[in-house]
């Protein structure tokens, strides 16, 4: 528990350093990032709808557009000003007074951009400061932008059949894996990004110890075992295996026995008392015999004899 | 003899689309470079629907190619949908489906979601899909230097998969969310596996098998989430349960019983605008009470783990800047399990895994058009096993082994991204992580024989950076190039003092360029070598078997799409792929394995709502062994948009 005490200390001491003007980074304090006349107040959806009649139109059939009561929870801001402010001043201004435009919202950075939808969306914003999108120029808006004003779907970006195309507009790389003679069968719709990789988390992915990514479907191998293969319990899948895809036949990361002797090799190839050379020799694989390599219940070598 | 129709197809191809780059403009936008994707899927974001009729003509292994494309009928079908609405609740509800007969059965997946944003949302995902396995999937590896093709084994082996989920998230009250869900996953069938029986043989696992699975795993769950002020918490339970059976050349079965209860709690409180601190707790408890069967003898067996664990973080802004992000995370990991046959063996473990895991990360974005993050990790963990065989239990122990095991984590890295100008940017990523492994594996009876094998102490590095640049010279022209290589090692520092290194350079470039309104060229290409090297103790014996390799992989991918008219467009890429493998020229023969795949395509837009799209593709497999395979495919669609 002292491991953990130690980080906490040093975090609630950051608190007191930290400059008071900086832009928020959590909670709801979206607004509290603009210098907001203290005479702004809100004047509801409706009056925002009056005149932006374009917007009006589409936005009718957006996510956003059932219930325009709906306001950040603890504020009166809701609908259209949630994110763009209290328009009070802007309606009164016949469209010049003060109202949160693309001016101020493009002046945020990116969790400056995040915190405007977290602060509805709390259930996002609570992992996806530690996500592995998060620190990486990626906001909310760059895979959800549609749905803000649109009535069009965030996913996916072509059909039903291929929902990972949408991920693969940024991460064009991971193509290659995909067509791998051994992959797993995403291109052609079998399996989604999303079945392994929670955009909005990542980092705190399996932090409870469940290796929950791959087990969650391959669950036959998450024992408990009376003997596990050091590989599989403590440490993780990828170590052997290439997830998207690979040459080798099991998704593995090397061909042959290479594999297995990259961690096992000794002297002689003699492993315990039994002497492994002439078996090789006969291009026979390691798990050929040791089958059961990520764990049995009665071979202590993880064979089948 | 394979390579002259493809190489005559793929000039024709070329030559048709450069003079189709004259043709007549039109208002057709330029389809994206999806080499992958079948035909008439180009339907947009709309609602749509697709029906596609398609011819297959293989030659070669059709085991093979059932499995590299789930492809066995000459004559299949598609269809594809979208349709969105208003709900019996009012909500917006849209209905998505797919499916095929390409695998000799219906196989696709449908999808519906209703919401009501504010309210609640739900989710309905059902897919069903059949897994084809070569006979000799095991044993296309490239370690293999086998000259004659092995028995096959019919029908091919297949192996059925489908897997539901639902989920609905209700908004209680004001900051109050609760939800439900289930998933249930089922695999029945069977896989190709070599037999292991024939081990004692030279025709070592020449032999091909079946392994069969018959599983089925179902889990609940139900959350809630709560926002209060400055506080974040989500609540979520858990329970899965899974049974199911693995048999392996019919006379090796293992049986499980799985319950796996669960809960977690998330929190996040907020101190000031800059400031958000995170924690959270989780339990878990897997149990198992099932069987492993050999050679007609079964083996009951109860094992169960009790999961822990713990983390705290932070994420803070240090000025206008910088975005600081520290984490914790604790685990313990206890594991008792005993096999109880009332044969002559009982086995027994008594395992505990204790970790910490200390993460922090910076993100400064203070330097002009430049982001720069860094990480570094920590994290130590113990383990303590006692593993006994023999007269448990109430009996006395015969043999038992205890392990004692320290290990140390270290990692680090940086990426930064700068753009240099507004045509070039580069992109810097470095990474290292380095474990020590100290382990003590005595015989607690004070043998000096330990019972099974063990390792003792080691040491393991993995490291791994890439550079890559983007380049915009045109409007019009995208290039990015860069190279990336990752290298691990792994040393014993036990007696034997053997040392492996596995390296592995990667090249890659890739082009998109709108030469003409009309005409778009794509270019990929990519270069990759691996090499695996033993050090340290004797060379392993000649004639011991593709121990270290030396692989080459070159892949190349041109391709152009053309508007012909305001109707009409037409697309085509090449593919090829090579790889050879030289590594262990003196024990096998050099392994080369070519893969060919083209793709021509056309689409014609009849009116506003319909497109008829014509495909033609060839995928070619050819190796110097057995598995050589020629695929072609042709398609027919028409989509629509309504």
């Amino acid at each position: 528990m002292l491991r953990l005490l130690l980080p906490a200390s040093m975090v609630v001491a950051l608190a007191f350093l930290l400059p008071g003007t900086a832009p928020a980074i959590a909670g709801t304090g979206y607004l509290d990032q603009f210098e907001i006349p203290a005479d702004a107040a809100y004047a509801g959806a409706q009056s925002c709808l009056d005149c932006h009649d374009d917007v009006a139109a589409s936005y009718a059939h957006s996510p956003h557009a059932v219930d325009l009561g709906l306001a950040v929870p603890g504020t009166g801001a809701a609908s259209c000003e949630a994110c763009h402010g209290p328009g009070s001043l802007h309606v009164a201004g016949d469209g010049e007074g003060f109202i949160l435009g693309a001016e101020h919202l493009g002046g945020l950075d990116d969790d400056g951009l995040v915190l405007m939808c977290t602060q509805c969306h709390s259930g996002q914003g609570l992992v996806w400061g530690e996500g592995s999108h998060a620190g990486t120029g990626t906001t909310c808006a760059s895979c959800h932008a549609d749905q803000v004003h649109f009535a069009v779907q965030a996913l996916p970006a072509a059909d039903y059949r291929n929902p990972a195309e949408f991920c693969l507009q940024c991460h064009p790389d991971q193509v290659a894996d995909f067509r791998m003679p051994f992959r797993h069968r995403v291109l052609e719709g079998q399996v989604s990004c999303a079945d392994c990789h929670d955009p909005h988390a990542g980092f705190a992915t399996g932090w409870n110890g469940l290796n929950e990514t791959c087990l969650a479907c391959h669950v036959e191998m998450s024992g408990p075992f009376v003997f596990e293969h050091e590989g599989v319990a403590g440490e993780d899948c990828t170590i052997c295996h290439r997830p998207h895809g690979s040459l080798n036949d099991k998704l593995l990361v090397q061909d042959g026995n290479g594999l297995c002797l990259q961690c096992h090799f000794e002297s002689g190839l003699t492993f315990g008392d039994t002497g492994h050379q002439g078996v090789l020799v006969n291009e026979a694989r390691c798990y050929d015999c040791h089958g059961e390599v990520h764990g049995s219940h009665t071979s202590p070598t993880l064979g089948y004899n | 003899m394979k390579k002259f129709p493809m190489m005559t197809m793929a000039g024709a191809a070329l030559a048709l689309l450069i003079c189709a780059g004259t043709a007549a403009a039109g208002d057709l936008p330029v389809q994206a470079p999806r080499f992958w994707a079948p035909a008439g899927d180009l339907v947009g974001q709309e609602d749509h629907f697709a029906g596609t009729f398609l011819v297959l003509d293989d030659h070669g292994s059709t085991a093979k190619i059932a499995e590299d494309w789930q492809l066995i009928e000459q004559y299949a079908g598609e269809g594809l949908f979208r349709w969105s609405g208003k709900g019996l609740s009012g909500g917006d509800l849209v209905l998505r489906g797919y499916g095929t007969t390409r695998t000799g059965d219906f196989n696709g997946r449908f999808g519906a979601s209703c919401s009501r944003p504010g309210r609640m949302v739900w989710n309905l995902d059902y897919r069903l899909f059949d897994n084809f396995y070569d006979t000799t999937s095991e044993m296309r590896t490239y370690a293999f230097s086998l000259g004659s093709e092995p028995p096959v084994l019919d029908p091919a082996p297949v192996l059925g998969w489908n897997r539901g989920r639902f989920g609905l998230r209700y908004h209680l009250a004001d900051g109050f969310d609760a939800r439900v869900g289930y998933v249930r996953m089922a695999r029945d069938g069977d896989k190709s596996s070599l037999d292991r029986l024939h081990g004692s043989t030279v025709e070592y696992a020449q032999v091909p098998g079946r392994k069969i699975l018959d599983l089925t795993s179902q889990e609940f769950t139900v959350g809630f989430s709560l926002a209060r002020g400055n506080l974040d918490t989500d609540l979520e339970l858990g329970y899965r349960g899974y049974d199911g059976t693995r048999t392996v050349d019919a006379d090796r079965t293992v049986a499980d019983d799985h319950k796996t209860t669960s809960a977690r709690l998330d929190l996040a409180y907020d101190m000031g605008s800059s400031l958000r601190l995170l924690g959270g707790g989780s339990l878990a408890k897997v149990e198992n009470d099932g069987s492993e069967t050999r050679d007609g003898v079964g083996r009951p067996l109860t094992t169960e783990t009790d999961l822990s664990a713990g983390r705290l973080g932070a994420i803070a802004r240090l000025g206008d800047s910088a975005v600081l992000r520290l984490g914790a995370v604790v685990q313990a990991r206890n594991t008792e399990g005993d096999v109880d046959a009332g044969t002559d063996e009982v086995l027994a473990v008594d395992r505990e895994r204790k970790s910490t895991d200390l993460r922090a990360r910076l993100t400064y974005t203070g330097i002009s058009r430049t982001r720069l993050q860094g990480h570094v990790g920590y994290k130590t963990s113990d383990l303590d096993e006692v593993t006994t065989s023999g007269g448990l239990p109430g009996g006395l122990v015969e043999a038992a082994q205890i392990v004692a095991q320290e290990k140390t984590t270290f990692n680090a890295g940086f990426d930064a991204s700068r753009r240099l100008s507004r045509k070039v940017s580069l992109r810097l990523d470095f990474g290292y992580s380095g474990t020590e492994t100290d382990e003590l594996t005595t015989n607690a009876n004070g043998g000096t024989d330990l019972w099974y094998f063990a390792m003792g102490d080691r040491k393991q590095d993995r490291m791994d950076w890439r550079v890559a640049l983007q380049l915009r010279p045109l409007t019009t022209l995208r290039l990015d190039v860069g190279h990336q290589t990752d290298e691990r090692t792994f040393e014993r520092e036990d007696e034997f003092s053997s040392k492996t290194e596995w390296k592995a350079q990667h090249g890659f470039a890739g082009l998109s360029w709108a030469a003409h309104e009309r005409v778009t060229f794509t270019g990929n290409f990519t270069y990759g070598v691996e090499e695996f090297t033993l050090t340290g103790g004797p060379e392993p014996t000649a004639g011991l078997g593709p121990l270290r390799y030396d692989g080459t992989t070159l892949r190349f991918m041109p391709g152009a799409c053309v508007r012909l008219s305001g109707k009409w467009s037409l697309e085509g890429y090449y593919e090829g792929v090579r790889y050879e493998d030289t590594g262990d020229e003196g024990v096998i023969d050099v392994l080369e394995a070519d893969h060919d795949r083209t793709t021509i395509r056309s689409s014609y837009r009849l009116g506003e709502p319909l497109t008829v799209t014509a495909t033609y593709r060839r995928y070619e497999f050819d190796e110097n062994r057995w598995d050589d395979t020629i695929t072609d495919l042709y398609a027919l669609s028409l989509s629509g948009r309504f």
